[in-house]
């Protein structure tokens, strides 16, 4: 109770609550503005957040990025432009709800099983967390290692079309935490003289431009189309929505666990557990025949999804130190570099801080609400901004940005050479979310491999002789193999087939 | 644009030789704990994974082999509009750099969002009223707010 107590404590201040509100309406404005993502939306955060206590800066990203997930059905349901990926799954039963006249349903809905989603995976998160945290504190370098492996497997696994293509966005990132010193030796490794690359490469540089500035290029390089001022809604939204509650009880509760656990899978964020709650909730339906056509009941069942997989991507982030999606990366990133290293020992070690990311995450659920509600409302003006005032805009902020973590020039070329660089792979299909995990998790698999290698003084073998650490290590290697094995074993049916 | 995966797949294959040819060279200590080795696998896994991809691409059943070879360039590439979009972005980052330490933040800044606006398609009077707009209120952000010592030129500090 005295550690709540204090929880709430770093939670109920000024600051913290004023940047909370502050990261809420910048994720409102983010998600609701079409093409621009959730995840740009807290990689613009992050150097914000270098200023702040460690509370409020995961206050401020929790905020941000359940606001955007939820205020992308705003433009899906007003314009039939999802904002964010994450609102795709079920943009055609937000707009079919608006022809028909039904724009205060359609929001209205989203809004309230969001928030209920939220809550349910923070409720998950609270209670599965420590759980978790107990068996990982017996891991060593060895099953580090393997999870932190697996976790890149996986995220890259479903990263992309290209399988083979994700694998060397991940390659990337490993590669680019190389730069520096030697986590072992402290031996200078790829800095060619330069020494500001000594102390690596920039993690908000590499997020910034990976997320933000590859974004603005890609829109710079589209033909620009300015969104129509759509209609508005009011407070009327939220009329009948607890009886509405009340009647998909059923799919906003399976919604919810599915995000959940499905955010809490590496690599499977929001978008993907939207699409499959989505699908289960049409295959289980009474009236899957109205999917597609404006049936509030699917909106219930994937709406809840995407927020509660916010939450779920926490589970891996806060327990292993592993991150499971883009998100989560940037947070993993940002604690360290706040000298906060995630695993199971910040559990035992700092159990008020934990409390207080529970409290933020209830705290930026809650905020849907009465902020949803005031962009619903305002959200014409936003959705009718033109390209000219808004790139620019965000472009400013990349640069001020990336400059302001460490007041160095040097990380404006790393941003110019990244942006570019994830521009032109996303455009040849190489997808940019591996090469960010790659980097927040390079240090870990490069330190963990090493001191592993020096305990099983180089012998391999080593590293599968521990239960745990055996069973992640098969594991992966199956992750790594099956596809394979598949993608062989359907070439030759084919080819057989065609004799 | 769209480059043929026999391309890109060789680009890999050529970063995994530098990565590894870099590596030869890194001093190594006795033990197992030597700097050489986690380069090397990341190298010989671009190695591999490179020519996996341009060997695929070779494969691929194609109308014609050339198709492996040729460049897919995009609309934005003939028109100059959009070229010039696309090009002013990363320029802008990269001048902001080499200016700002000379001119200041602000005047830079300006004249960099201005002329960024113009090719996003703003006519002049909004666009250099929304620039300088946008360039005082992000900047003071930055340097009142978080107090983050931004490149202040010619301009006394107290004006950023």
């Amino acid at each position: 109770m005295d550690v709540f107590l204090s929880s709430l404590e770093m939670v109920l201040t000024v600051q913290v609550l004023g940047v909370i509100l502050l990261g809420a309406v910048f994720g409102l404005f983010v998600g609701a503005t079409p093409g621009l993502s959730a995840t740009m939306a807290v990689a613009l955060l992050v150097p914000v957040t270098f200023f702040l206590s460690p509370v409020a800066a995961i206050g401020a990203i929790v905020a941000c990025s359940a606001m955007s997930i939820f205020a992308g059905d705003i433009p899906g349901a007003l314009l039939r432009i999802p904002g964010t990926p994450a609102s795709a799954a079920y943009m055609r039963e937000l707009d079919a709800l608006t022809q028909k006249g039904r724009l205060d349903l359609s929001l209205g809905l989203s809004m309230c099983v969001s928030v209920t989603g939220g809550l349910i995976g923070t409720l998950v998160l609270v209670v599965a967390a420590p759980q978790l945290a107990r068996i990982a504190l017996k891991f060593s370098s060895f099953e580090y290692f393997w999870l932190a492996l697996l976790g890149l497997s996986c995220a890259t696994m479903v990263a992309g079309r290209d399988r083979l293509k994700g694998m060397v966005s991940l390659l990337l990132g490993l590669a680019l935490t190389m730069v520096g010193l030697d986590v072992t030796t402290g031996l200078p490794r790829y800095t060619f003289g330069i020494i500001d690359l000594q102390a690596g490469v920039s993690l908000i540089a590499v997020m910034i431009g990976a997320f933000a500035l590859a974004e603005i290029l890609r829109t710079a390089s589209r033909e620009l189309s300015r969104p129509q001022k759509p209609a508005t809604a009011g407070l009327s939204i939220l009329k009948g929505q607890f009886g509405n509650l009340w009647r998909f009880k059923l799919p906003v509760l399976r919604g919810s666990l599915m995000g959940t656990v499905i955010g809490a899978l590496p690599g499977a964020g929001a978008d993907i557990a939207a699409w499959i709650a989505f699908a289960v909730s049409q295959r289980f339906s009474k009236v899957r025949q109205n999917y597609g056509k404006g049936e509030p009941e699917a909106i219930a069942g994937s709406a809840s999804a995407n927020n509660a997989a916010l939450s779920g991507s926490y589970v891996p982030a806060l327990v292993f130190g592993i991150p499971g999606d883009s998100i989560t990366a940037i947070v993993v990133g940002v604690l360290v570099l706040k000298g906060i290293q995630p695993g199971p020992m910040v559990l035992l070690t700092s159990p008020d801080l934990v409390n207080a990311i529970y409290i933020v995450f209830v705290l930026a659920n809650l905020l849907i609400i009465p902020l949803g509600l005031a962009a619903v409302m305002g959200g014409r003006h936003v959705l009718g901004l033109r390209p000219g005032l808004l790139y620019p805009a965000i472009l400013l902020m990349c640069v001020l940005g990336t400059f302001a973590t460490n007041n160095a020039l040097f990380d404006l070329w790393t941003l110019a050479a990244i942006g570019v660089l994830v521009w032109i792979m996303e455009a040849n299909d190489y997808p940019a979310a591996p090469m960010v995990l790659g980097l927040v998790l390079g240090k870990i698999v490069e330190e963990s491999f090493m001191s592993s290698m020096i305990k099983a003084d180089g012998n391999l073998l080593g590293f599968f002789e521990r239960p745990i650490a055996g069973t992640l290590g098969v594991i992966t290697i199956l992750v790594w193999l099956v596809p394979l094995l598949l993608s062989l074993r359907g070439r030759r049916v084919v080819r057989s087939e065609l004799s | 644009m769209r480059l043929p995966d026999t391309y890109t797949g060789l680009a890999v294959a050529c970063l995994g030789g530098f990565v590894v040819l870099r590596a030869t060279g890194f001093p190594e200590p006795t033990g197992a704990a030597s700097p050489r080795l986690f380069p090397y696998i990341i190298g010989s896994a671009f190695l591999v994974l490179g020519l996996a991809i341009a060997a695929r691409s070779l494969c691929a059943p194609q109308g014609r082999v050339t198709d492996a070879f040729r460049p897919l360039a995009n609309d934005w590439l003939r028109r100059p509009r959009h070229l010039l979009r696309v090009l002013l972005i990363p320029a802008t980052v990269v001048l902001f750099g080499l200016l700002s330490p000379v001119l200041g933040t602000v005047l830079v800044a300006v004249s960099l969002i201005f002329l960024n606006a113009l090719a996003w398609q703003e006519k002049p009077v909004p666009a250099l009223v929304s620039s300088v707009v946008i360039c005082v209120t992000v900047t003071l952000f930055f340097t009142k707010v978080m107090r983050v010592p931004l490149p202040t030129g010619p301009l006394p500090g107290l004006w950023f």
